[in-house]
């Protein structure tokens, strides 16, 4: 079967890939190595498998590789500054407790992200809606909720001071 | 899994020349994914809709509202014209699977999947919507929402036709609208049993009542006799009592994995009285 | 040596597995890669069940990208996987039982998982088929019948005057009532998964996801037929378990075991979602029949239990679950007379097995619901009711056993009352209902022990190692034969060997497990790991200190028993001659002093008499009380929790964060199990909710908005710190409180879990 090419932007930069016309992109994900993409029901409903996907949070199981030709990509694995530097959405996640077995973690973490661009200042409400496609077994989810909203704190701050300072 | 062709076009008129026989087209996936993988799809091409900016989008054309057919339920809720003029079809749309499904998921491409639980069917069932369909060779036609869907899975779309958008009237008077859904749980789910009503009344009386049921008869249903009757009635629990033989005929479900017929049987009887505080 | 003050048990701890986890770097079973792997698919009966006629895996063999189609005969140990009852063959043979769908007719070993699926589905199968028994029922009515049925499994207690035409006749009253939990499934986040390496020393080695090593290394030296020193089990980061990880894990290494034997490659089997669920335990279906005596305005004084459990098609861990069933079946009350009988009858449906709680849940359904009858009927507070039967230290429990120490079960009683503001509480709730005509709230009640570890009948598993060694740069590394699964075991004892050591915990590092490491400790289960790897971690570093004083003793021409350690510096008494730990340990390296040490931990005997079931049943008892508020939306039957209240008696909290995460868990999943779970079979005994579209757990959205916690600690002389276990008191009384809450709104007793939809709405239509 022949391979054909994608390429697209992923955690900040482009890449040219070989893949399969049947591909999901978390297959295709998987077997390049981002291993944070987790296989957990592959029928869109665990979210363990989530990314954002130019700013939206997309199952990639539901989605072909191809479908995100020219896109942009992101990964639990892109979200750091800097190597081993948490980004303070999952710097939330370790303070808040919001990690069991962590199978789930980083599909949560995704959404959030996503979330948290469109809704800097979320209720309890929205967090339960937005969240509410990410299964977790471990937690209960409410050390989760307040994750969420410590990593809203942490980065209107953050943008707050970077406002600041200009 | 047979070996699947999927083309990607970019431009509308790319796309609807790509349209052949055997094959389906890609809008959202959200459904097609999982049949696939499930070995219950029965078409090896796709035609992805991924690529065709065009496609997508909600615009004002006079009193009516055009939902193109790429425009997914988060495009739905992010709208204003569609909370102001469909909250019903806000409430709907706000209900459908998660966030990620909403992101990813189309209006046109839930009616076209036909399946009697479809929540985005349900609200434009009430709204009396409208579906405009082109064909390969450049033919328009309208159907209405109600004469489209022919059963579970089967729409009047022939092998060349595709959904090329929605349209809807806005109302002319302000309707109260309720959304019901009753799934496993509350959140992410599939409907056991849906309510749709759109409602007008003044001084207690029902001045317009539109109503509809999903996931309990092999597609959508209204209940005409309800709509027809209810003009005048008094709103209260008597009056919502008195219409509950009127669902015999059209409320006929099935035993399936996620319930049993008896409880939806019952339970839209039931969810009658919801009205009652609307 | 002096005592000093706690500077990392019960403080807030940073939980060390927590950055690879969110960085997404944490490596689980399907993330591992090793050049030139293959990867395996098991071809199943399909047929619930029969008798094998014969199999033809010619086609299978030349199906694309196959490598190897394995038989019954390809097994060279034993064709065995059934403990302790042998009654699980790794692979049927021509003229075997056929006893469950999912048993094992071949595997197939290709390229890619795709195409050994395909290969799998071209293996011929013929079988004469029989009529399923899917029905408990179907078994109880046989049993009654009074053939010669014999039930698979019969455990029972047998405590005072248990004699079921004398037992009740000093009540006051007699309360009776039939009670069913039905199926449960795990549904932990990562499917189950292996990866079986054969290369180097001919050992085995084998990563995957499981929870009990052991047992995974038993069961695969058993089925090559290899001495156990040859298997090398390794822990790979595992994504939840609840029980689901501890039998059923070795099922799945066996078969890639026997490929990576028989290929000399490397060979993977992760499961979809629809397998896992398919073919892996379930919490055990339980028909129970309660009948309850009452004197003294209140006090229990006779119960008799007759329950019921659907064990599946082989036996696997039912002895022991169901024994624990008949442990916890008169509840958490003193009682003088009981009588519970306890049976496990084969179906030709899934094994039932371990999960979180243990055969427990089921019937505290049942007692708890009998209880508010009793309050209900001698119009008594339901909380006070529970209060005058609780146990307290000295007293007895129902097997029998005379409490010495740590029980905290009046104390959690007294912890809800005051959290939920009980009476208040109740006025609320009756206020809302005045004001609400279809939507109704309850409030429920439960009040459970868990007794601690294996017990009694586990007592020849029940001992657990540690390995501490310490490095010349002062950092420590250390090895438990208990495992993480997710519930912060790695956290819990880094926490324990910096308080021992006196170092921070960013010095330590604990380890995935790793069967070479450590003797045989026994499984990751029945919330002992705390208890267990904790105290084996605090002998092995008491051992290290031990050396370590000595060392400094003769370093510093200080006497032993004037060696001070405090603030992890050695000293004399007067605080002098100071030498830090870090520096210690380097100077052991150039004196070739070894510092590294090895603590076994055996459970304390206990008198436990089989024969009539009486006794001590447990080293311990975690106790925990729970209140809930539901709303019913009684037109539609649905329900939600709004509030709760729970406090949980676990003798010492060594990290509260871990134990609030294992409470607010443990409920949320006692709730799936008690309002969303369906699990349903068909006629064919195959389950078909096999995905999450239909096996519907609790997402964010029905998680309560109201939860409160507290934590009670009658401190466990032989825990370590005083601790006891939390996993499985976090969900235990859950399913029953909400069931009593669910019938308070209603006004009628629900007497079965999950509360489908279908069955409280008929419960509503027939309400008072």
């Amino acid at each position: 079967m022949p391979k054909r090419a994608l390429s697209f932007v992923l955690n900040g930069e482009r890449v040219e890939w070989e893949v399969e016309a049947s591909d999901t992109l978390l297959r295709a994900l998987r077997e390049n190595g981002l291993t944070s993409v987790k296989r957990g029901c592959e029928e869109g409903e665990c979210g363990a498998c989530t990314v954002v996907i130019d700013d939206e949070a997309q199952k990639s199981c539901l989605v072909l590789a191809l479908e995100v030709e020219g896109k942009s990509v992101l990964t639990t694995e892109g979200l750091p500054a800097a190597p081993g530097k948490l980004h303070p959405i999952q710097q939330a996640f370790v303070d808040e407790g919001a990690v069991q077995c962590g199978f789930c973690t980083p599909g949560f973490i995704m959404t959030t992200y996503a979330f948290l661009k469109a809704h800097p200042n979320p209720t309890d409400e929205e967090i339960r809606h937005a969240l509410s496609g990410n299964l977790c077994r471990c937690t209960g989810y409410l050390s989760i909720i307040k994750a969420v909203k410590a990593a809203a704190a942490a980065l209107s701050n953050q943008s707050g001071a970077a406002e600041g300072g200009r | 899994m047979e070996t699947l062709h999927v083309v990607y076009p970019e431009t509308e008129q790319a796309f609807i020349e790509s349209l052949e026989e055997r094959s389906a087209i890609l809008n959202g996936g959200t459904d097609i994914h999982v049949k696939i993988r499930a070995g219950k799809w029965p078409y090896t091409r796709l035609v992805s809709l991924e690529r065709v900016e065009t496609l997508k989008g909600i615009s004002q054309e006079g009193k009516y509202i055009r939902i193109r057919c790429r425009t997914t339920f988060s495009d739905l809720l992010a709208n204003p014209l569609i909370a102001q003029h469909f909250p019903l079809l806000y409430q709907a749309a706000y209900e459908v699977g998660s966030n990620q499904i909403r992101n990813r998921g189309t209006l046109v491409g839930n009616i076209v999947n036909a399946s009697p639980a479809g929540d985005g069917i349900l609200a434009l069932s009430v709204y009396d919507a409208w579906l405009e369909i082109w064909s390969r060779k450049g033919q328009k036609r309208l159907a209405q929402i109600h004469e489209f869907i022919l059963s579970p899975g089967k729409t009047v779309l022939k092998a060349d036709e595709f959904v090329h958008s929605v349209i809807l009237q806005k109302p002319t008077k302000p309707l109260r609208a309720l959304f019901y859904k009753v799934g496993q749980r509350k959140a992410m789910a599939i409907a056991i049993a849906s309510m749709g009503v759109l409602l007008e009344t003044k001084h207690d009386r029902i001045k317009e009542i539109r109503i509809a049921f999903g996931s309990v008869a092999p597609t959508v249903v209204r209940i005409p006799e309800i709509e027809e009757r209810a003009f005048d009635q008094t709103l209260n629990e008597a009056t919502v009592e008195s219409w509950m033989p009127f669902l015999e005929k059209h409320v006929v479900p099935i035993d399936d994995i996620r319930s049993t017929a008896k409880y939806r049987k019952e339970v839209c009887q039931r969810l009658l009285y919801k009205i009652l505080d609307l | 040596m002096e005592k000093n003050p706690l500077t990392l048990i019960g403080t807030q701890l940073v939980r060390s597995d927590a950055s690879e986890k969110v960085l997404g770097a944490a490596k689980y079973v399907d993330d591992l890669h090793f050049s030139d792997t293959v990867y395996l698919a098991i071809r199943t009966a399909e047929v619930a069940s029969g008798a094998l006629r014969s199999i033809d895996i010619s086609k299978a063999r030349g199906s694309h990208g196959v490598l190897a189609v394995l038989t019954h005969a390809d097994i060279p140990g034993e064709n065995q996987m059934g403990s302790p009852v042998p009654d699980y063959p790794i692979l049927l043979k021509p003229g075997d039982e056929i006893r469950y769908v999912g048993d094992y007719v071949a595997f197939v070993v290709a390229h890619t998982r795709e195409q050994a699926l395909r290969a799998a589905e071209k293996v011929t199968v013929m079988v004469a088929e029989k009529k399923p028994v899917l029905s408990l029922n179907e078994r109880i009515r046989e049993l009654q019948k009074g053939g010669d049925y014999v039930p698979a499994v019969h455990q029972k207690i047998r405590k005072g005057d248990s004699d079921p035409k004398t037992m009740f006749d000093s009540c006051d009253y007699v309360f009776e009532g039939d009670f069913f939990a039905d199926y449960q499934e795990h549904a932990y986040l990562e499917t189950q998964g292996m990866i079986a390496l054969y290369d180097q020393d001919n050992v085995m080695t084998i990563y995957g996801s499981m929870q009990c090593p052991y047992y995974v290394q038993n069961g695969v030296a058993r089925a090559l037929g290899f001495p156990i020193n040859r298997i090398r089990i390794i822990q790979s980061v595992t994504g939840g378990a609840f029980g689901g990880k501890e039998e059923v894990p070795t099922y799945f290494a066996i078969p890639a075991a026997l490929a990576a034997y028989h290929l000399h490659r490397p060979v993977k089997l992760v499961l979809s979602r629809e397998e896992d669920i398919q073919w892996t335990s379930k919490r055990h279906p339980i028909k129970s029949r309660y009948k309850v005596g009452i004197a003294d305005y209140g006090r229990l004084r006779s119960i008799q239990v007759e329950a019921h459990a659907d064990i599946g098609g082989h036996s696997t861990l039912s002895p022991t679950v169901l024994w624990r069933s008949s442990v916890h079946a008169a509840g958490a009350y003193e009682i003088p007379n009981v009588r519970v009988d306890v049976y496990g009858h084969y179906t030709n449906k899934v094994p039932s097995g371990a999960y979180r709680g243990f055969g427990s849940p089921q019937v505290f359904i049942g007692i708890e619901g009998i209880i508010d009858d009793v309050a209900d009927h001698l119009k008594k507070d339901r909380l006070y009711l529970r209060k005058i039967n609780a146990l307290e230290k000295g007293k007895t429990t129902p097997t029998g056993h005379l409490l010495p120490e740590s029980v905290g079960a009046k104390k959690t009683l007294e912890e809800v009352e005051r959290l939920s503001d009980w009476e208040r509480l109740k006025e609320r709730v009756a206020q809302f209902n005045r004001e609400h005509k279809h939507l109704k709230r309850g409030v429920g009640i439960a009040h459970i022990h868990y007794g601690v570890a294996l017990g009694a009948m586990g007592h020849a598993l029940d001992a657990s190692g540690a390995f501490v060694n310490v490095l010349p740069d002062g950092s420590i590394s250390v090895h438990i034969g208990g495992t993480e699964m997710g519930q912060g075991a790695k956290t819990v004892i880094g926490a324990i060997v910096g308080e021992v050591l006196q170092q921070p915990m960013e010095k330590i590092h604990v380890y995935q497990t790793d069967t070479f490491f450590l003797p045989d400790s026994g499984p990751t289960v029945a919330s002992r790991t705390t208890v267990f790897s904790g105290n084996a971690a605090v002998l092995a570093c008491q051992e290290l200190l031990k050396t370590l004083t000595a060392l400094y003793s003769t370093e510093m021409a200080v006497p032993p028993q004037s060696v001070r350690y405090t603030g992890g510096v050695f000293s004399n008494t007067e605080g002098q001659k100071p030498v830090g730990f870090g520096e210690l340990a380097g100077i052991a390296l150039k004196k070739n002093i070894g510092l590294c040490a090895t603590g076994w931990f055996q459970t304390p005997r206990l008198t436990w008499d089989p024969e009539n079931g009486f006794g001590e049943a447990y080293v311990t008892y975690s106790f925990a009380s729970q209140i809930v508020v539901v709303e019913v939306d009684c037109l539609t039957a649905e329900v939600v929790v709004k509030e709760v209240y729970t406090a949980h008696d676990v003798g010492k909290a060594l990290n509260p964060d871990g134990v609030i995460g294992q409470i607010h868990g443990g409920f949320v999943q006692g709730m799936g199990y008690a309002l969303y779970e369906n699990l349903k079979v068909n006629e064919k005994g195959k389950i078909v909710s096999d995905n999450f579209n239909t096996l519907t757990i609790p997402t964010i959205h029905e998680t309560p908005e109201i939860f409160k916690v507290s934590i009670v600690e009658e401190p466990f002389s032989k825990g370590p710190f005083g601790a006891k276990g939390i996993g499985e008191p976090s969900l235990i009384p859950t399913p029953a409180a909400i069931a009593n809450a669910v019938s308070d709104a209603i006004g009628k007793r629900v007497r079965e879990i999950p509360i489908r939809k279908e069955y409280l709405l008929d419960l509503i239509r027939t309400a008072p």
